[in-house]
């Protein structure tokens, strides 16, 4: 896949993620008049993300053992369209307005995102397949590079 | 319903418009930034960590900007530029290769510098940090 193939598809997947985001969690509480309703949101919001990118991840592996080449799939909806439904700023900003308010549910609300994320993500894999049978070795070893071939 | 001759209040539409755009253009520039930390360093998620703290400095500095800039730089750049999804599908593989120290490391290392990093960017662009 060309450079230009590839960020035209994490460009477009992500411009409909970001949409998505905005919409649930930016357009709902306002139209709710009901700026409390953003912190969970956005938790719902990065934890069905994860689910998703978890579940895609898990087929795009799934075609990859099958010969077929999924970098296509993987730019579109892990890198672009799960990408940019999440947000990792919006999700410290939300810790930072409610430690600036003295409130009670942002510790909570970090360590709920922090848990539930890769849990979601590890229950997506699973659903698509990949859970029983053990995520794939680091074929390069080093760490950090991430189990797959496109880490996002 | 709009009538003819009505005028169009189009501060509704372009925050909606702004925000996919700067969404787009984050997530590229995240993806450039993985794929060149794994090319490069061969450590992709030094990539994904610099593209969280960027993120969030750019929210901070933005943060307190009018509607235009909160679109497209805050929930749309910022947003795309960081994730939550592919930091969590590379925690499930760092957890299932026992690699438990890149888990700390983005968990608690990435967040307090990104926290860091929002609020100097609250301070510099003159939010209350």
């Amino acid at each position: 896949m060309t450079a230009l193939r590839r960020a035209f598809l994490v460009a477009a997947g992500a411009a409909l993620g970001g949409l998505f985001r905005v919409v649930l969690a930016v357009f709902l509480p306002v139209a709710a008049d009901d700026p409390a309703l953003v912190a969970p949101a956005l938790l719902v919001v990065n934890v069905s993300g994860s689910l998703l990118a978890g579940f895609i991840r898990g087929l795009a592996l799934d075609e990859e053992r099958k010969g077929r080449d999924p970098s296509n799939l993987e730019a579109a909806m892990v890198v672009g369209f799960c990408g940019g439904y999440t947000s990792y700023s919006a999700f410290v900003a939300s810790l930072h307005e409610g430690l600036a308010g003295q409130l009670a549910w942002p510790i909570g609300l970090a360590a709920a995102t922090i848990v539930l994320c890769p849990l979601a993500a590890a229950l997506g894999m699973r659903a698509s397949g990949r859970g029983k049978g053990g995520y794939p070795p680091n074929p390069g070893g080093g760490a950090g590079r991430g189990p797959e071939k496109e880490p996002a | 319903m709009l009538a003819a001759g009505d005028a169009f209040d189009l501060s509704v539409l372009a925050p909606a418009l702004l925000a996919p755009i700067g969404t787009a253009i984050g997530a590229v520039v995240r993806d450039g930034l993985v794929r060149g930390a794994r090319a490069r360093l061969s450590r992709a998620d030094l990539g994904l960590a610099v593209a969280q703290v960027a993120a969030c400095f750019v929210a901070g500095l933005f943060a307190g900007g009018g509607a235009m800039a909160l679109a497209f730089c805050v929930a749309g750049f910022a947003g795309g530029l960081s994730t939550w999804s592919s930091l969590a599908v590379d925690m499930v593989g760092w957890w299932r290769e026992r690699r438990l120290g890149l888990i700390a490391f983005h968990g608690a290392g990435v967040l307090a510098l990104s926290f860091a990093a929002f609020v100097a960017g609250r301070a510099l662009g003159g939010g209350a940090a």
